[in-house]
């Protein structure tokens, strides 16, 4: 299994908002400011127990659903905006997983969610932050290892 | 043709019918499900030519529905084309077991798409 995160994080965020949302995305230099309001969230129980964050700004939202839907955002209902982003979210977990893991071995994972807080990592957790610029607007990736599993992964 | 695709996030079914579309298929009369549950009794009343399903689903995931397929012969699709996130080589060849032709990764496209129609003749 790979163990470099950051490598294979930045291939799945791109490979994610390419082919879903026909938008670049590469790695930036600059921090997300703190107070990330919406959260997508997903649980990772293998090969790692852990999860993933994704932290998206509104500018980013709106290409991401206009792109895929084809629609304006104003005319796009709420509940399908959410179904969207949760399929992203999901999306990139498996790309990462898949990645990280060279697609040979077991990966599991929970359902996607929209929470409205970063959850606590816990004691000993391992935490990575990933920053990415998509079409000149910055989004956060927090990658959080739990347990004295990450001691295997090389994380 | 009759094509059943099953999937918890109505954006990925809206997709993978567009994808479907795409490949030629625009003419077949879609039917679509939101888990393994509604799948299999969508699929107790109406025989389909194509399963196209997700894994990773609440209530009853793809695994669930393609093992629970393999059991009813009756029900079960000529083809199956499983299309997920989680699709490791292992879990590849488990479900080849379970009589599914083709897995594809997420995000669907055309072109892998395609491939799978192509590989078995459904085209």
């Amino acid at each position: 299994m790979s163990s470099n995160f950051s490598q294979e994080m930045d291939k799945a965020m791109a490979e994610t908002f390419g082919e879903v949302c026909f938008l670049d995305c590469i790695p930036s230099s600059q921090n997300l400011q703190e107070g990330v309001g919406q959260v997508l969230f997903i649980r990772v129980f293998e090969p790692f127990s852990g999860f993933i964050e994704m932290y998206l700004p509104l500018e980013i939202k709106k290409l991401t659903i206009e792109n895929i839907h084809q629609e304006t955002w104003t005319d796009i209902l709420p509940r399908k905006i959410d179904d969207t982003l949760l399929e992203i979210m999901n999306i990139l977990a498996g790309k990462f997983l898949a990645n990280l893991t060279e697609n040979s071995s077991n990966y599991r994972i929970g359902l996607p969610q929209i929470l409205f807080e970063q959850q606590a990592p816990g004691v000993d957790a391992k935490v990575h932050l990933f920053h990415y610029d998509i079409e000149d607007h910055l989004a956060g990736v927090r990658l959080v290892i739990q347990g004295d599993r990450h001691a295997r992964t090389g994380g | 043709m009759k094509i059943l695709i099953v999937d918890d996030s109505e954006t990925s079914r809206m997709i993978t019918k567009k994808c479907l579309s795409i490949c030629g298929l625009e003419d077949s009369e879609f039917f679509d499900a939101q888990d393994g549950l509604e799948a299999l009794q969508v699929l107790s009343q109406t025989p389909v030519d194509l399963l196209v399903t997700d894994l990773n689903m609440p209530r009853m995931d793809g695994f669930t529905l393609v093992k629970k397929i393999k059991l009813s012969p009756k029900m079960a699709p000529p083809h199956i084309i499983v299309f997920s996130s989680l699709a490791s080589e292992p879990v590849e060849a488990e479900l080849k077991n379970y009589g599914v032709a083709s897995v594809v990764h997420k995000p669907l496209t055309p072109e892998k798409l395609s491939l799978a129609l192509e590989a078995i003749h459904v085209k």
